[in-house]
Formats: C-alpha cells, structure tokens, sequence
C-alpha cells in the first residue's frame, strides 16, 4: 500500500506538471476528467490511493500554473491580477523572478495551510452555520467594495453586469463544459489577441537568484491569512479578488509592491487548493473541483484519511517548487528566441480546439454553441482589456450567478 | 479603438443571441439517457412511484419505461396527477442521477 501511495504521489506531480503548463486550463475541469477517470479505476486501486493521486495533482498544476499565465500570457481565472505585474516583471527581463515569486509563495502556504488545519478542524463546524446565512450578503458587499474601489466605476459595473449575465448563459447553455468557453475566453484568449495584436517581443531574460526580505513578505502573509479563508468558503470569489480584499483589510495594499503581490497570488493559490480538502473534512463542503472527486471517493474521510492528504500536501508541494525552478530556468532561457506571436497564436487555436471538444464531444451543435459563448468571451475581456479595468470584475460571471442561486 | 468598439458590440450583440439561444427548449430523454446528459437541462416524462417529504424539500421519485430517477424539488407541491414531465438539470448524487427541478407539468 506505501508503495502504491509513494506512486500515486509521483504519478500525481507529473501529471499536474502537464495539467499547470498547458494554458488556461482550470483545475476544476482536469478534476471532472479525473473524477470520470477515477470512478473505473476504483476496481483496481483503492480509494485513498486515487485520492492521494488527485491531491497531488492538483496541488502541483496549483505551482506550475503561473507559468503559462506569465511567460504566455493565458491566465485562468485565479491567477487574473498576475498578468500585470507578471508580464511587467517579464518585459523588464525579469520573468524569472516573477515566476520563482509565485512558487515561493506557494512553498510558503504549504506552512500556513498547517497552520490553519487544526483551526479548521475545530472552528468552522462551530460557526460555519452562521456565516452560511451570510454568504449572499458578503458576495454582494465584496462585489460592490471591489467596484467602487475602482476608477471608472461605471465602466467597472457594467462589464460585471455584462460577465454575469454571460455566467448566467453559461448555467444554463446545456454544453458538457461551459467554464472552459467562459473563463478560457475572458481571461485567457483576450489576453493572448491583445499581444498578438501588439506585437509582443520577449527580451532576453535574467536568471538571478530571487531575494525575499523577511518583513515585507511578512505583510504578504498576513494579508493572506485573511484572503484565504475568504477564497476558502466564498463561492464565485476568485484567488485575485480575495487578494485585493485581504490586502486591503490588512491595511497593506499601499505598501503591497508588484513582487509581494504575486508572492501573495501564489500563496493563495495553494492555500485555497490546500484548504478545500480540510474544508471538505471538517464540514463536508467541496470548494474546488479536486475536492468534489475526493468526496464522490471517499464521502466521508477519517483522520487517517485527512493526515495522508496533509502529507501528500508537504511533498507533492516540495516536489513541485523544485520541477517549477528547473521548467521556469529552461523556458526562461529560451523564450525571447522564440517567435512570441506565433507561439501566441499556436495557443489560440489549441485553445479553440479544446473548447470545442470539451463542449460536447460528440454533438456538432453542442461544440458550436461552446465556441460561440467562448468568442464573446473573449470580445468581453479585450473589451475589459481596452477599457483599462482591472480584469477581476469579469468574475462577475461566477459571482452573479452564485448570489442569484443563493438568496 | 476599433478593436474596443468591435468587442464591446461582439459583447453584447453575442450576449443576446445567446439569451435567445438558452430559450430553446430542453432535450427530452428517457431516463436509461441521463449518463449522457450529466449537468445539462433536461425534460423527463414519467409516473410517480412515491414522496418523500423533507423539511423544506420534496424527493419525488418517477418512473419511464426506461428506469426511474429521483427528482430534487425545491419546494413542496401538492401534486393532483401520477403522470408528470419535468424539466430540470440533471446531477449526479451518490453515485445515482437524479433531477433538480425547474418546472413540472402535468403530462397528461
């Protein structure tokens, strides 16, 4: 059985390797392939063994998953706030750096996912119940706060009206995958149109050795210990919203400089992955979609079940931290000889072909419906783009739809 | 600005269409159908085999000559006819599908 464990670990980092560099790809979608997968599988190895496998998938795609969305420029919708200043550190030669920030920060949630277990564990059966009730009414207030905390306010509302009403389309559009069109078009394919159009070239990049001053990375973490628990139980809330909001309630977002931030991005990231599955244990609600494939496994974990998982966590993390240097070092390397807006449009069209296979395989209407919804997502987000807002107001299409469902 | 005037109408001119498009209504299906429905909007037709009722829910299994399924109503209604066709996204629970109800209509 340890050995099997041992495997299901390995296995588990070199796929989520794959699963994290292929550009946006969300976590959820590769957990439902996973969760079908799985199922069949349940004949030959026993349950905690695919669970420890898809754990450490999805903790390793959680570390590697910085990498497209920097060096390609194809974010998914956790890790929407790192295309600015991530793309800023790489046009100044510093993608690297900016890469190695995230993984240190997804090292560091490693520990603070430790810490946070026993008072998950013992708090939120307690008072869970009550924050439930409240759930709508702190979307709402989050939804608002982060609008109003924008310069062009108007602007801002209404391109989160727009999301939510195509996150509302997307419930209801009867395709297998309706997330891939919706956040790969919003978040990832405008983005990728926007630098083909401008005509990005890489420069050559740095490779330094990354520092991290102790004290302002510490405001990092404070401003996470807030920002996870919020991404942890708030359906529809993204990594990057509850960044902002955490750093902001921690009375850092001043002082939260580009490098902090995607320390703090990275950190979440993991935490929020991390967390789902201690969530799941204490009080049986599924945050993430590796989560849900966990549950339909076992429904209802013990604490041997949930230390296995803790450990899995500590080395699938520690293993994925050294893959993310080593991958980051050679494509780092390597990027500014490559032609970027051919590469670009090399994504685009994987990213076409994606979506129309996973919006139904096997129906021709259903792979056009995926298309059509993944076009105006895309018109929506290099509308965003164009309009200079920050692009975490196009979570509007998950965040409307939930408040809606909820009240 | 092209472009931004391009997106924004592809936005919301798309987003119309799109409502138009999600109007149409559900794929009917026999219940053997449901593993290749999985969370999609389906319509159902079937008799009532029992009731069960829940504080603030009612689990309405139905029959076809297919199978049965459970139907998840979010609400408690005093249904006046066996035979009902609902219409409702089709989940996975517990390894069974099952239906969340949207709308129910008397079939016959």
């Amino acid at each position: 059985m340890l050995i099997e464990i041992i495997i299901a670990l390995l296995f588990g980092c070199v796929v989520g390797t794959f699963t994290g560099l292929i550009p946006g790809i969300h976590i959820n979608l590769i957990s439902l392939l996973l969760l079908s997968f799985s199922i069949s599988l349940l004949n030959i190895f026993s349950p905690i063994v695919l669970i420890v496998f898809i754990v450490s998938l999805s903790i390793t795609h959680t570390f590697l998953d910085f990498i497209p969305s920097i060096f390609l420029g194809a974010p998914d919708e956790d890790s929407i706030l790192s295309v600015l200043p991530g793309h800023r550190l790489l046009l100044n030669k510093r993608g690297y750096e900016a890469i190695v920030l995230t993984l240190k920060g997804s090292l560091t949630s490693i520990f603070i996912i430790l810490i946070l277990t026993p008072l998950f564990i013992f708090l939120l059966p307690k008072y869970y119940p009550y924050i439930q009730n409240i759930i709508p009414l702190i979307l709402i207030i989050a939804s608002f706060y982060l609008i109003f905390n924008e310069e062009k306010k108007l602007t801002a509302l209404i391109i989160f009206l727009l999301s939510g009403f195509l996150g509302i389309i997307s419930f209801n559009i009867n395709i297998s995958e309706p997330f891939l069109p919706l956040l790969t078009g919003l978040f990832g394919a405008s983005n990728i149109i926007i630098s083909i159009k401008n005509k990005i070239k890489i420069p050559q990049q740095r490779i330094n050795k990354v520092k991290i001053n102790k004290k302002p990375f510490l405001k990092s973490i404070t401003a996470s210990l807030i920002a996870s628990p919020l991404a942890s139980f708030l359906p529809g809330l993204g990594s990057s919203q509850s960044a902002v909001i955490g750093s902001e309630i921690s009375g850092e977002n001043e002082s939260l400089n580009e490098k902090e931030f995607l320390f703090l991005l990275g950190m979440i990231n993991t935490i929020v992955m991390g967390l789902s599955f201690i969530t799941f244990y204490s009080i049986k609600k599924t945050r993430t979609g590796a989560a849900v494939a966990v549950s339909e496994l076992i429904p209802e974990l013990t604490l041997n079940h949930l230390f296995i998982i803790l450990i899995t966590i500590i080395f699938s993390g520690l293993l994925s931290f050294l893959i993310g240097i080593k991958i980051s070092k050679i494509i780092a390397k390597n990027i500014h000889k490559m032609n970027y807006s051919k590469l670009s449009l090399f994504v685009l069209i994987i990213l076409f072909i994606l979506v129309f296979l996973f919006s139904d395989f096997f129906n021709l209407i259903g792979g056009l419906k995926g298309i059509f919804l993944f076009i105006i997502s895309t018109s929506l987000g290099i509308s965003c783009i164009l309009l200079r807002i920050k692009r975490m107001h196009l979570m509007g299409c998950l965040l409307i739809p939930t408040i809606i469902l909820l009240i | 600005m092209n472009l931004l005037k391009i997106s924004l109408s592809t936005s919301i001119i798309g987003i119309f269409i799109l409502l138009l498009i999600i109007q149409k209504s559900p794929e009917k299906i026999y219940i053997n159908q449901s593993e290749d429905y999985l969370n999609k909007i389906v319509q159902i037709k079937g008799n009532i085999k029992n009731i069960k009722n829940y504080n603030d829910f009612q689990i309405i299994k139905i029959k076809d000559s297919t199978g049965e399924i459970n139907i998840l109503i979010n609400d408690k209604l005093n249904l006046t006819s066996k035979n009902i066709s609902v219409i409702g996204i089709l989940k996975k629970y517990n390894q069974d599908y099952e239906i969340t109800a949207e709308k129910i209509y008397y079939a016959d």
